[in-house]
């Protein structure tokens, strides 16, 4: 168990412990992603 | 246990409601009434001086500004922007482009702004014109397409679908690559609230499906990154690819996030007509406080929250604008949840570990908020993390520090090295820390 993470039901798609793994494109770049911010936001 | 942010961590602030454009799609244009002016009045610069106040004393970390068409405004509003700025507030812009000019680029870079998402209808230009009710619509959007390209903004464009540009998806997607966008977003037309009849624009369920198609092989012919900006329900998506690349988009109404409009009224989100409170009357944090219902899962429809066990974690039951606009209420189920279980896996995987002598630092572009529970730990809107208060410390003390490793966060913890390796593995995954 990850330790200093607090879960958030605000932020359900982001649980702790289950997180999209590597092999994706963009991994997890995208993950908790919320509406109206490009993706563009973060680089 | 429900838990609620202080405020909200990203605003979209509607600068105005005057537009270049007009279109159809717009929930703007099916406004009744006059055409907005677009010089703001004193009394509108009054408003916005509070409402800039209320985003500064609220600690929101990012803002993104839209309207309307907010490079109609910026200029007359640049003392607010520049307060934001100074007040380390990032901010970012949803922009048609058409009034991209050499002064714009200026008055950008002087708010810091490096990313634009923009708009367009199609690459057909007399479809896109009609759309926008604008002649020259397309000519000015793709020009300011390219400037915007050409003086190092990263560029996101976002063509919002609907019956009467459904079928050019895959040709404006390829148009935004040979622009030079980083991104192409489709996005579906969301019904306005005060329209009776949006039938010749709603999709069909069957047509978001292969937009969602159409979006991928765009990615796999020109490897542009690709998105979908309105949380879908997980039923709707045909296969695992779409729900991988599409399906993790989560509504941040009210949770995350909020709309502070252009006459201070603030909103769970853009598309919602209802307000909870004014900038100038009982501020932002009164209105976040006021939106609880939006975050306590009582507007969940029961189909969501009680028989499909994707809610909550992995599917956020869809659009409650849409339920609304649907013609049910804002609890009833988003009109393009089949109601079904999902047909698409979602792939879930451990994140990768690192080695137990991995050091870690945090990277200087996190900020920090406190919070009841401890610290919100802010890169982005995607990219964020709730602490508690030893894990900030230690975090803090990198910045100063070689940086730190599994064992030092494990004996803080009185814990195991590979529960750290885990803590250190999501804060790489978020971008808040780095592998020294």
């Amino acid at each position: 168990m990850a330790l200093g993470l607090v879960a958030l039901d605000v932020q359900a798609s982001c649980d702790c412990d289950e997180l999209y793994g590597p092999g994706q494109d963009p991994p997890c770049d995208t993950m908790c992603n919320d509406t109206n911010n490009g993706p563009t936001d973060d680089q | 246990m429900y838990t609620r942010l202080s405020a909200p961590l990203d605003v979209q602030w509607e600068l105005t409601p005057w537009c270049t454009y007009n279109c159809v799609h717009c929930y703007n244009y099916w406004r009744r009434g006059k055409r907005p002016k677009r010089t703001l009045s004193a009394k509108q610069l009054e408003v916005h001086n509070k409402s800039a106040q209320e985003i500064i004393n609220s600690k929101v970390f990012h803002v993104t500004l839209t309207g309307g068409e907010p490079l109609g405004v910026l200029e007359q509003l640049m003392p607010e922007l520049l307060a934001l700025k100074d007040a380390g507030v990032r901010i970012s812009i949803n922009t048609n482009l058409a009034l991209m000019n050499k002064r714009m680029i200026s008055l950008l870079r002087q708010l810091g702004i490096r990313a634009i998402l923009t708009s367009l209808m199609s690459a057909d230009p007399t479809l896109n014109d009609n759309i926008a009710q604008t002649k020259g619509a397309y000519r000015r959007t793709v020009a300011g397409i390219r400037l915007a390209i050409a003086n190092g903004f990263r560029v996101s464009v976002n063509m919002v679908i609907s019956q009467k540009n459904f079928h050019t998806i895959y040709e404006t997607g390829k148009l935004a690559y040979e622009l030079g966008a980083q991104a192409f977003c489709a996005t579906k037309v969301s019904k306005p609230f005060n329209c009776k009849d949006f039938s010749g624009y709603s999709l069909l369920t069957q047509q978001i499906q292969q937009m969602f198609r159409e979006l991928v092989r765009l990615k796999r012919d020109f490897g542009i990154q690709v998105a979908s900006l309105e949380p879908y329900p997980a039923c709707l998506f045909p296969d695992d690819e779409t729900r991988a690349e599409f399906g993790d988009r989560h509504c941040s109404a009210a949770r995350t996030s909020c709309t502070l409009g252009f006459d201070g009224a603030i909103r769970p989100c853009s598309h919602a007509p209802i307000s909870y409170g004014n900038a100038i009357e009982i501020g932002l944090l009164g209105a976040w406080q006021n939106m609880g219902m939006w975050r306590d899962g009582s507007l969940i429809p029961a189909a969501c929250a009680v028989e499909c066990r994707e809610y909550p974690k992995f599917c956020s039951a869809g659009c409650r604008i849409e339920s609304l606009n649907a013609g049910t209420n804002l609890s009833g189920s988003d009109p393009y949840c089949l109601g079904s279980k999902p047909v698409a896996q979602r792939f879930v995987a451990k994140p990768e570990l690192f080695p137990a002598s991995a050091v870690i630092r945090l990277l200087s572009s996190v900020r920090f908020r406190k919070e009841d529970f401890g610290y919100i730990a802010y890169r982005s809107s995607a990219n964020w993390q709730a602490i508690d208060s030893t894990l900030h410390a230690i975090l803090k003390s990198t910045l100063n520090e070689k940086g730190v490793t599994a064992k030092q966060i494990a004996q803080a913890y009185n814990a195991t090295e590979s529960d750290a390796l885990e803590t250190m593995s999501i804060l790489i995954t978020r971008h808040i820390v780095e592998q020294v």
